[in-house]
């Protein structure tokens, strides 16, 4: 069991806060790349396909097809590089992990859009109130 | 030379500015209050003895620890750590008391600690030894020394022939960890990398 002060220490360290997104949300992640002295920012959008991990270390995933390949990238949460992370839709999805996406292409990768939760009404880019977070442990 | 005591609380990790994410073990650092500064002329060498309170109350003192710390002022005390001053340092003054704010100038800690006890252990485990094989007919010899000696030289094993035996629960000094963070307000020390011994564990954190 993680200590009390090294949780707390965890919630001070923690300085990014992202609007809330769960797995089967498209998401659009800015991350900064430093190419020698100059600094660009990538971005990529695709499906969040499951999150790990817990405090400092928590983690997401993010799953796309380009040029008929799946690529998927793992971002950091608390990550500074991380300059943005847009939610362009809402997935209804019934399992935290999506890998069953894998092994599938084109249309059976669809996921509903879901448009409301505990009936009310989401808007996608905004910051859920805490009563309807999917995951407490997120900061 | 500054050495203070702290308590181990636990790993976690940061991120710095290029986005490295760095593991660090955070320390709760003293207030270290001085007990008792030992002088050439009284002792025989130069020292300062620092306490860590801890949890320990006045009921569990001694009478003649509760009369030493009570020179100092201290009601109880739960560890007493001496360090020597060089030849060329200057005095230290008997009140003053030692935080985490004596690190700020520093980069680079070295800490000691007792490591975690393994009881006892294997040679696989205690020295790295690679065991037997553990196919090809081998029976009950998966995990074992092997040979202690062979040829002409085999009248008695030598002493301190690596075997097995019990492992941890000693002291542990880990040199050079890079100072991550210093929290003056919480007493809070954030060193990039692991110390020996398990959370809540009592350690010296000393200028390397």
């Amino acid at each position: 069991m993680k200590k009390q002060a090294v949780h707390d220490f965890e919630k001070r360290q923690a300085t990014r806060v992202w609007p809330e997104f769960s797995p089967g949300d498209t998401v659009v992640v800015s991350y900064r790349i430093a190419e020698g002295e100059t600094e660009r920012v990538q971005t990529f959008k695709g499906t969040v396909i499951g999150r790990q991990g817990e405090g400092m270390g928590r983690t997401f995933t993010v799953r796309k097809m380009t040029q008929g390949v799946g690529v998927e990238r793992t971002y950091p949460l608390q990550s500074p590089l991380i300059a943005d992370i847009k939610i362009e839709k809402r997935g209804m999805v019934r399992r935290a992990k999506l890998y069953y996406l894998r092994h599938r292409a084109g249309r059976s990768t669809r996921i509903t859009e879901r448009l409301s939760r505990h009936g009310v009404e989401l808007e996608s880019g905004e910051a859920q109130p805490a009563a309807a977070s999917a995951d407490p442990a997120a900061p | 030379m500054i050495r203070l005591i702290g308590k181990k609380l636990g790993m976690t990790s940061l991120f710095d500015a290029q986005g490295r994410y760095i593991p660090v073990t955070l320390i709760e650092i003293g207030p270290c209050p001085i007990v008792q500064v030992k002088t050439k002329e009284r002792d025989g060498y130069r020292a300062v003895q620092i306490a860590w309170k801890g949890t320990k109350t006045k009921k569990d003192m001694s009478k003649p620890l509760s009369g030493h710390i009570s020179k100092a002022g201290l009601e109880a005390v739960t560890l007493l750590r001496e360090f020597r001053l060089d030849e060329h340092q200057e005095d230290i003054e008997p009140g003053k008391v030692f935080t985490v704010a004596d690190l700020n100038e520093l980069r680079t800690v070295d800490v000691s600690g007792t490591s975690k006890g393994r009881g006892f252990t294997g040679g696989m485990k205690r020295h790295h030894f690679r065991g037997g094989p553990a196919s090809h007919g081998t029976e009950k010899r998966h995990r074992t020394n092997g040979s202690l000696m062979s040829g002409p030289r085999l009248t008695h094993i030598f002493k301190g022939k690596r075997m097995s035996g019990h492992m941890g629960n000693a002291r542990a000094t880990i040199l050079n960890l890079a100072i991550a963070q210093i929290d003056k307000e919480r007493n809070l020390l954030a060193v990039k990398g692991g110390i020996p011994g398990s959370a809540g564990c009592l350690v010296e954190v000393r200028q390397s």
